[in-house]
């Protein structure tokens, strides 16, 4: 502040006494004592304040000028010694040039947030909104892959790559449409996977626990799914002519797969042995009978309908698919039985027997062997139960192929029928990672998951495929404390400047990931299957992490609320899309929009009714 | 000789003289052993029930008193999976890790413990027996003593002590019993119990059994049983 002082000079002038009669003047008397000094006056002072941009008096910025004696004589114009204000304002910028915002145009944040918009210009003046132009859908659901999965998962992929993580892409984060979706089920705040899947593929939200059928059927009840059975996008797809086809990493029978074929009102019956004697005599049919019987099934549902059934169907669940016989054990057998049906039925023969030039394959050399440009279609069950964890997966008896290896023979596969082809792809084992409480293969399943985008991504046109990918739910799974950038993405917290972890009230580090609820604290050490750490006790509370590797595959990360495994989470989760109508996918959907999303682009209602008799 | 059941204890000298060269044919792979075991903490003792089965390439401990049994299997490819039978419930639950953590190997998990455990113990005598040797085996360290009688040719604990100031565990051998039928038994009950993988625990917890199972702690409180080389137990029992 600038300060101008301006001393006052005080005058004193004497004044001499007149008389009545005017005399002579006598003689200049001696000049009287000099009066006492008069005391010096008060100085005046004028103070400038910078006024910034927005300010209230003056909203280009200026300057305020304000004046006052100083009465206090501290040589500073103290706020009560004001007695005047003066504004000198900017005035209004009616131009600007290059250089007044060269501060923020030399930023690559800045040119690079230019070049998106530029981009997305493009994208949504070129995307094809025509009903039908995709000839192709591919939709992928990340089991259990929220937000703060995919955040995580795209920070340890570019840590991976010697970035520091962050500013990574995954294969969907370049996708030009993205949204949200509202994921909870018609009874339930926080949802189960076979509502939200049955909500995508059929465009009507239902209860938890059920598979394609509608909110009024009870769980379990076989009777109540008497006219509550709903069609499928998938059915829809097979019923329209084009090539159909389903691959998880999970059993094939599970939820979120099930959903596309099946319809049943309990999700746990995938076998005849899981259901009650009164839902067979009812006559309900296990999921695996349904994988196996989806062409006749579909055809007894349309009168005078011929579908060819499912070109490609890949994942885990042998088990449900052999009798309860050790005679049928194939050579990739964990168990010393390894089916579990009852019935004696063996779903993979009948399967053969149906589909005599399909290729049935349970290992990784007759999944290699497939040749996709001469077959005509894949049955492959690669695990008794689920597939293994992508970093388990050398661990296989009898070898596995992996997500992105699947999405690409499937594929390969589906892409020789002219009509084009419907095909879900499911990460199922994030979801299984999160719940057993071990964040490092959640994020290694969900890397694999975006490589598998990729080649779907790189093994298919724009023009006339629509790709969405999604997740059914998300996980109580946070990124907290304040690490600095780069902070390795597994690791305890470190603060920006710093070397050493933050530490906790507690006086103990914390890292960065962590769960709300589930089993808590293990390490686990190099041990690859996340689910290990079933086999060890709940560990709630904190637990001094100081001589820990949090970054290890087989460190678990603290939980708040022991649970016997870790739960879903019920807020939005995100939905990206390329292709023919993608620049549907915006804003905040209930998730049965999705369905319509894929139909329109499809056309899928009016092409499968076009067929019907 | 199918149909063989040895008695251990204060007979067990006399009966392994009287079936003498019988013993041999003990298929080690092929066999059921029932253990007394006890935990004494602070003079407070618990004893509790368990039996040890070997089929091929299945072993199982059943925990009488917990009624919860734990079934191991090992893969062909020598990796193990666990499944963990309820029996008052007829359910179990599959644990699929393909490799069992830390020092538990297929022989810890048959044998109760492993050769490396043997070698940090000093032989104090052996005693020949036919094919029935005993071997005493004694480590004495500043924090535990430990005392185990080995039965080498059936590679199974005959008794194991390993006591501090505080705290002394126990494994007797009560009886022994190579009888195929009585070793199946229990394998084959199981067969036939629900099983639900441990990957779908987290989508299933409405069941009235995985619900029991949560409120009652199974999975925590059942124990292990395995002692690592330093004789400290994996996953003991939490009271």
């Amino acid at each position: 502040m600038n300060t101008l002082k301006i001393v006052a000079v005080t005058i004193a002038i004497a004044l001499t006494g007149c008389s009545a009669d005017d005399g002579k003047d006598g003689a200049v008397g001696a000049n009287g004592i000099d009066g006492a000094r008069g005391t010096n006056g008060l100085s005046s002072l004028i103070s400038q304040v910078a006024l910034p941009v927005g300010n209230a008096q003056c909203l280009n910025g200026g300057v305020q000028i304000n004046s006052g004696l100083d009465a206090n004589n501290n040589s500073s114009l103290d706020s009560d010694e004001v007695n005047a204000t003066e504004y000198v304002c900017k005035q209004t910028i009616t131009t600007l040039t290059a250089n007044d915002i060269s501060q923020n145009t030399k930023s690559a944040w800045y040119s690079a947030g230019e070049t998106n918009v530029t981009a997305n210009k493009v994208n949504l003046s070129t995307v094809n909104n025509e009903t039908g132009k995709a000839k192709n859908i591919i939709l992928f659901v990340g089991d259990g892959m929220g937000i703060s999965t995919i955040t995580a998962a795209r920070i340890l992929a570019g840590q991976r790559q010697g970035l520091l993580g962050e500013e990574y892409q995954l294969s969907f984060d370049k996708m030009p449409f993205s949204g949200f979706v509202k994921t909870y089920n018609v009874d339930a705040q926080t949802p189960d996977s076979a509502g939200t899947m049955t909500a995508m593929m059929t465009g009507v939200k239902t209860d938890m626990g059920v598979i394609s059928v509608g909110a009024d059927v009870t769980r379990g009840n076989c009777a109540s799914m008497q006219g509550n059975t709903l069609v499928t996008a998938l059915e829809l797809a097979e019923i329209s002519g084009k090539s159909t086809g389903v691959v998880t990493t999970a059993r094939i029978t599970h939820a979120t797969p099930a959903a596309t074929y099946a319809h049943t009102p309990e999700r746990n019956w995938e076998d005849i042995s899981d259901m009650s004697d009164e839902a067979i005599a009812s006559g309900c049919e296990d999921i695996a009978s349904q994988l196996v019987n989806f062409e006749s099934n579909l055809e007894a549902r349309f009168s005078g309908l011929n579908v060819d059934g499912l070109e490609v169907v890949m994942g885990g669940g042998r088990r449900h698919f052999l009798p309860k016989d050790a005679a049928f054990n194939s050579s990739d057998a964990k168990s010393t039985i390894e089916g579990d049906r009852t019935d004696n039925r063996d779903l993979t023969t009948e399967w053969q027997a149906q589909y005599p030039d399909g290729d049935y394959v349970m290992d990784k050399v007759g999944f290699d062997n497939i040749n996709t440009e001469t077959t005509t279609r894949i049955f492959g069950l690669f695990n008794e139960s689920h597939m293994q964890y992508e970093a388990d997966r050398k661990n296989d008896i009898a070898g596995e192929p992996s997500l992105s290896a699947m999405t690409e023979k499937a594929i390969g596969v589906l892409n020789n029928n002219d009509k084009g082809f419907f095909l879900m792809v499911e990460s199922g084992r994030i979801d299984h990672a999160h719940h057993a409480g071990n964040a490092y293969n959640a994020l290694n399943e969900t890397i694999e998951f975006a490589k598998a985008i990729e080649k779907a991504v790189a093994n298919t046109d724009p023009e006339d495929t629509l790709i969405l990918v999604t997740a059914d739910h998300s996980h109580v799974f946070t990124i907290a404390g304040y690490p600095k950038r780069g902070n390795p993405i597994l690791g305890k917290v470190i603060a920006i400047g710093k070397t050493e972890p933050s530490l906790a009230a507690d006086n103990m580090p914390y890292t960065t990931l962590g769960y709300t609820n589930g089993r808590g604290y293990k390490d686990l050490g190099d041990q690859t299957n996340a689910d290990a750490g079933y086999a060890e006790p709940i560990v709630t509370g904190r637990v001094d992490l100081s001589a820990i590797d949090t970054t290890s595959m087989g460190f678990h990360q603290e939980a708040l609320v022991p649970r016997s495994s870790e739960t879903h989470a019920g807020e939005d989760v995100g939905v990206y899309a390329r292709g023919p109508s993608s620049q549907l996918v915006r804003g905040t959907n209930e998730q049965s929009y999705l369905f319509h999303v894929m139909t329109h682009a499809g056309n899928l209602v009016s092409q499968a009714e076009a067929v019907l008799p | 000789m199918k149909n063989l059941i040895v008695k251990i204890g204060l007979c067990l000298l006399s009966l392994f003289t009287a079936y003498g060269q019988a013993q041999c044919h003990i298929d080690t792979a092929v066999l059921t052993a029932q253990y007394e075991v006890s935990q004494s903490f602070n003079g407070k003792k618990h004893v509790s029930q368990i039996s040890l089965y070997r089929y091929q390439n299945d072993v199982a401990y059943v925990y009488q008193e917990k009624a919860i049994s734990e079934y191991w299997h090992q893969q062909k490819n020598g990796l193990v999976e666990l499944t963990r039978y309820f029996d008052d419930y007829q359910q179990g639950i599959e644990y699929q890790a393909s490799e069992i953590q830390g020092n538990t190997s297929w022989q810890q998990i048959s044998d109760i413990i492993t050769p490396k455990f043997i070698e940090k113990m000093t032989l104090e005598n052996s005693r020949d027996n036919a094919c029935q040797k005993e071997q005493h085996y004694v480590l004495n360290t500043d924090k535990q003593s430990i005392s185990l009688i080995w039965l080498p040719a059936i590679k199974l604990v005959k008794k194991l002590i390993i006591s501090s100031k505080t705290t002394e565990y126990s494994w007797q051998l009560q009886q022994l019993d190579s009888s195929v039928e009585k070793v199946k038994l229990p394998f084959k009950k199981w067969q036939q119990y629900k099983t639900t993988d441990y990957a779908d625990v987290g989508d299933n917890e409405d069941d009235p059994f995985l619900a029991k199972m949560i409120n009652l702690g199974f999975i925590e409180h059942a124990a292990s049983g395995f002692y690592q080389a330093d004789g400290q137990a994996i996953a003991a029992e939490h009271h």
